[in-house]
């Protein structure tokens, strides 16, 4: 999950002038006419911070949501492929192969 | 040597037997019955009947997973029916005995006949893949089977790519034919290859893969593993071991990534927060420092025990952020007033901290914060949460309006005034704060300091259309004044002012006024054109009517001053749902400021109201407006009129009933008829079930004034002289305050003179203390004795008694 100033790519002690200016940059990138699901991710991401007030509130009031999933699988994503032996590969070949034909289901 | 004929009679035992078990599906007797007969005497019929009581024994046990035992039956029944197809369940059967040679060779001698049903068609890749590690199975191939002729190479594309010889393996794979049953191994390979260099093309490789292919699962789960936003955890933890063990080989899980994956199976989908909370925590080491703080950290509103951990583990948390982790907490769980204590520590904590450092700003938002939680609760906490916000961080203007609204909301009309004002010294220009004072002081009958804010309104905002309807309304306002007053050029230089504003020509009021004015200057034929325009304005119809009427009394016309000069409704007209909801909406707005000609505006148009209600089409929500609007302006007549016909169309509906008892008692609950009573309990019992909430509401507040008066704020017995005041009268006494309130000052002194038997100076008094006479004038009037009340003589005279109470 990421935070306003992560979609914004803004730093969190930016000026109210550097989160408009990188606001509107990303409108100008994914302009609402084109793609309305970015826009609206920007512009909540924005008015969330856009001043000191609202960037308080943020601070404070916020609950950042709890993913568990993204957490962990940004850990265990694929970074360099590697090789894996031949035998592992045939077994699991075989294995998914069988598993699959176990579970056709036979007309009769 | 004669043969022995058997005994005719046996044999049709045994055939009738045998028949017999068929028939009841039973099949292994059946079985016996025929082998016995066949002992007997080789007849074709008994060895078809044999034939099928194997075949159908077959099918009978496979379907309780005896695979062997069906095979053994289904390999007789082939034997006595050589001629019959190869089954797509016997191979089914062969899969699940794991009877892969058998399989092999039937496949390869078969060929064509295998292919008939799924397990058939799966059956060559299926048998192919499993020969690239069975060397026993590849042998029953012949060499020119596909699957044997293509074998040494698609295994030594495997070899190349797992030793990394990238480009062996692509040109080993480029011999394999399109058709080949290794067809779709060689595109998984292909789509490894491409990942290393580009995931993307080999993902849609990946999804080359074909539909119902045997290597479909295998290209799914590389597929999951391979997303850019990482591995599908659920889906991985579900695979068999071999293709998981592949796929961590392929990430390069080591040691520590294994055991997290053995760790997230636990706590996946778990709602023990302790568990996710601890596991994350000791593995923070894999997850990343910054991961794992901002998750724990993020987890502390769900699990705040973990507070100490995650202080031992990422560092100090501050006592003020302690107390914000679990507000936060409380607010999750819907504690509010537990999250409202925490937010105050949480306030204290700041305090605390050193000046200079001490952000202000924080303080401020929170009692805001607070606000908000307690404001449909508790609105009075909500209030003082505000008002210290606004000690602390005086230039937050949606706090003044939150502030404002609150204050109307809990009946503080005073306090709502006094913020407003305070308001608009900080911010005078504020638009939405001038709509809503403007709005206020129209509600308090502060006309001309509505009007003024109005005027500022519109300096600053010309467009602003409810700021330039309340100023015509204002100068309209005082043209009447003047025109009752016989001040005729006053008059019209308000109505002048208003036309300015009312560019568009939309107001029926100021036509209306304009046109009586034009006929009071004996301009008739300005003033039809004027009324008329009005009338179009209108609608032409029921509420046209009813505006021009009440505007005609206004200026102390009578309404025969009009006629001949506007259409007019015929006898006969009827009314639609649109004039009605137009009708609603003028009783309503004329409600402020000109209650008493209600009356007197509507009785005229009480045979159309009557006649058009008769007619099919109108909602009981129309109904209710009408009622809801009528009880508001104590148009009882007309209200029993609505309430009869609403039942009429709607013979269960709970308000309709409300409606008929309140006009015929006057809106006075003390007057209501057992009957009444009854007939009313019944319909908030019918609405409290139909979950019709705001007539069970109007009903129960109607019943409440008969338990529970206004509270004039004695606590027991009432004072000497008071006894006659039955609390019940309140409501009453209240309506004729009411009415008072609204008639003009002149008029209200002139009827106070010719009530009092004493001559007191009316005119130098202010509103208040006329209302204050008016009040005890109306006590009496409704049946006090003043004179004991006041201890001599009543200044009004002997009480009127009014009809005995309830």
């Amino acid at each position: 999950m990421q935070t306003p100033y992560e979609i914004l790519e803004v730093a969190e002690d930016a000026s109210d002038e550097s989160i408009k200016k990188a606001y509107l940059k990303k409108v100008k990138e994914y302009p609402p006419e084109h793609n309305v699901e970015a826009f609206q991710r920007f512009r909540n991401a924005f008015e969330q911070i856009q001043n000191e007030k609202q960037r308080s509130n943020h601070r404070l009031f916020h609950r950042e949501k709890v993913d568990l999933d993204c957490l962990l699988r940004s850990a265990l994503s694929l970074k360099d492929i590697q090789r894996p032996d031949a035998d592992l590969f045939v077994g699991a070949l075989a294995e998914s192969a069988l598993d699959d034909l176990l579970k056709t289901k036979a007309s009769t | 040597m004669k043969a022995v004929t058997p005994p005719k009679t046996k044999i049709d035992d045994l055939q009738a037997e045998a028949s017999f078990a068929m028939q009841h599906r039973r099949y292994k007797e059946a079985i016996v019955h025929f082998k016995n007969l066949l002992k007997l005497e080789h007849r074709p019929d008994w060895e078809q009947g044999l034939a099928e009581a194997y075949r159908q024994r077959a099918l009978q046990i496979a379907d309780k997973g005896m695979w062997q035992e069906a095979i053994i039956l289904w390999d007789n029944y082939t034997k006595l029916e050589p001629k019959s197809l190869l089954s797509d369940a016997y191979l089914g059967w062969l899969v699940h005995a794991g009877q892969f040679p058998k399989l092999a060779k039937l496949l390869a001698e078969a060929g064509s006949v295998t292919e008939q049903g799924p397990v058939g068609r799966k059956l060559p890749e299926t048998l192919a893949v499993l020969a690239l590690q069975n060397e026993k199975l590849l042998a029953a191939f012949p060499q020119e089977h596909p699957i044997a002729k293509h074998h040494s190479v698609v295994k030594r594309a495997i070899k190349a790519y797992c030793a990394g010889r990238d480009e062996e393996s692509e040109e080993a794979l480029r011999q394999i034919p399109s058709r080949s049953p290794y067809r779709n191994v060689r595109t998984v390979l292909k789509a490894l290859l491409l990942m290393g260099s580009d995931r993307s093309a080999g993902l849609e490789m990946l999804g080359r893969v074909e539909e119902g292919s045997a290597c479909r699962r295998l290209a799914h789960a590389l597929q999951g593993l391979a997303r850019a936003t990482g591995p599908d955890l659920v889906a991985l933890s579900e695979l068999p071991p071999k293709q998981q063990a592949l796929i961590q080989k392929l990430n390069g899980y080591g040691k520590e990534q294994l055991n997290l994956l053995r760790d997230a199976k636990k706590i996946a989908n778990s709602s023990n927060h302790r568990l996710v909370f601890n596991t994350v925590l000791s593995n923070r080491k894999i997850l990343g420092e910054s991961n794992c703080r901002r998750f724990c950290l993020a987890m502390l509103v769900d699990f705040p025990e973990g507070m100490d951990s995650f202080q031992k583990a990422f560092g100090f948390l501050s006592a003020f952020e302690r107390q914000r982790i679990r507000a936060l907490h409380e607010e999750a769980q819907g504690q509010y007033p537990q999250a409202a204590t925490h937010w105050y520590k949480a306030i204290e904590e700041l305090a605390r901290m050193p000046e200079p450092g001490r952000d202000r700003m924080d303080e401020a938002l929170i009692l805001r914060h607070i606000a908000k939680l307690a404001e449909h609760e508790v609105p009075e906490i909500a209030v003082g949460a505000l008002e210290k916000s606004l000690e602390v961080d005086p230039g937050d203007q949606m706090t003044y309006v939150a502030l404002v609204g609150l204050y109307e909301r809990i009946e503080e009309p005073k306090e709502a005034q006094e913020w407003l004002e305070r308001a608009l010294k900080r911010f005078p220009k504020d638009v939405e704060l001038l709509t809503l004072a403007m709005h206020n002081a129209n509600r308090r009958k502060a006309f001309k300091k509505a009007a003024g804010l109005a005027k500022t309104l519109l300096k600053i905002d010309p467009i602003n259309s409810s700021a330039r309807q309340l100023l015509i309304g204002a100068h309209i306002g005082h043209a009447r004044k003047q025109f009752r007053a016989g001040k005729f050029d006053l008059a019209q230089q308000e109505l002048d002012q208003a036309r300015a504003l009312d560019t568009h020509r939309r107001n029926v009021s100021l036509c209306i006024v304009e046109g009586l004015l034009a006929l009071r200057k004996k301009d008739r034929q300005h003033a039809a054109g004027l009324l008329a325009e009005a009338w179009r304005l209108g609608g032409g119809g029921l509420s046209a009517q009813f505006q021009l009427n009440i505007e005609v009394l206004s200026l102390d016309q009578p309404l025969s001053a009009v006629a001949g000069l506007v259409p007019g409704l015929d006898k006969k007209y009827t009314a639609n749902r649109a004039e009605l909801s137009g009708l609603v909406k003028l009783i309503e707005h004329y409600n402020i400021g000109e209650k008493r000609r209600l009356p007197d505006a509507l009785k005229p148009l009480s045979p159309i109201l009557t006649r058009s209600l008769k007619q099919p089409g109108f909602t009981q929500d129309d109904f209710f407006n009408l009622g809801q609007a009528l009880v508001s302006s104590a148009l009882f007549e007309q209200l029993y009129i609505c309430g009869t016909e609403a039942l009429r169309h709607f013979p269960v509906m709970a308000a309709a009933v409300y409606f008929q008892v309140y006009a015929k008692c006057k809106g006075m609950a003390n007057r209501m008829t057992p009957a009444d009573e009854s007939r009313l309990d019944q319909a908030m019992e019918r609405a409290h079930r139909d979950k019709d909430i705001r007539t069970s509401m109007m009903i129960g507040k109607f019943f409440r004034e008969l338990d529970d008066p206004l509270d004039f704020g004695f606590d027991e017995d009432l004072p000497p002289g008071l006894e006659d005041f039955s609390p019940s009268m309140a409501p009453a006494m209240m309506k004729r305050m009411d009415e008072l309130e609204d008639m003009p000052r002149a008029e209200l002194i002139a009827m106070l003179a010719k009530a009092l038997p004493v001559s007191l100076p009316l005119k130098n008094m202010s509103h208040q203390e006329l209302m204050d006479i008016a009040a005890v004038m109306v006590m009496g009037e409704l049946g006090v004795d003043l004179g004991s009340l006041l201890g001599g003589a009543s200044p009004f005279g002997p009480a009127k008694k009014l009809p005995k109470s309830r």
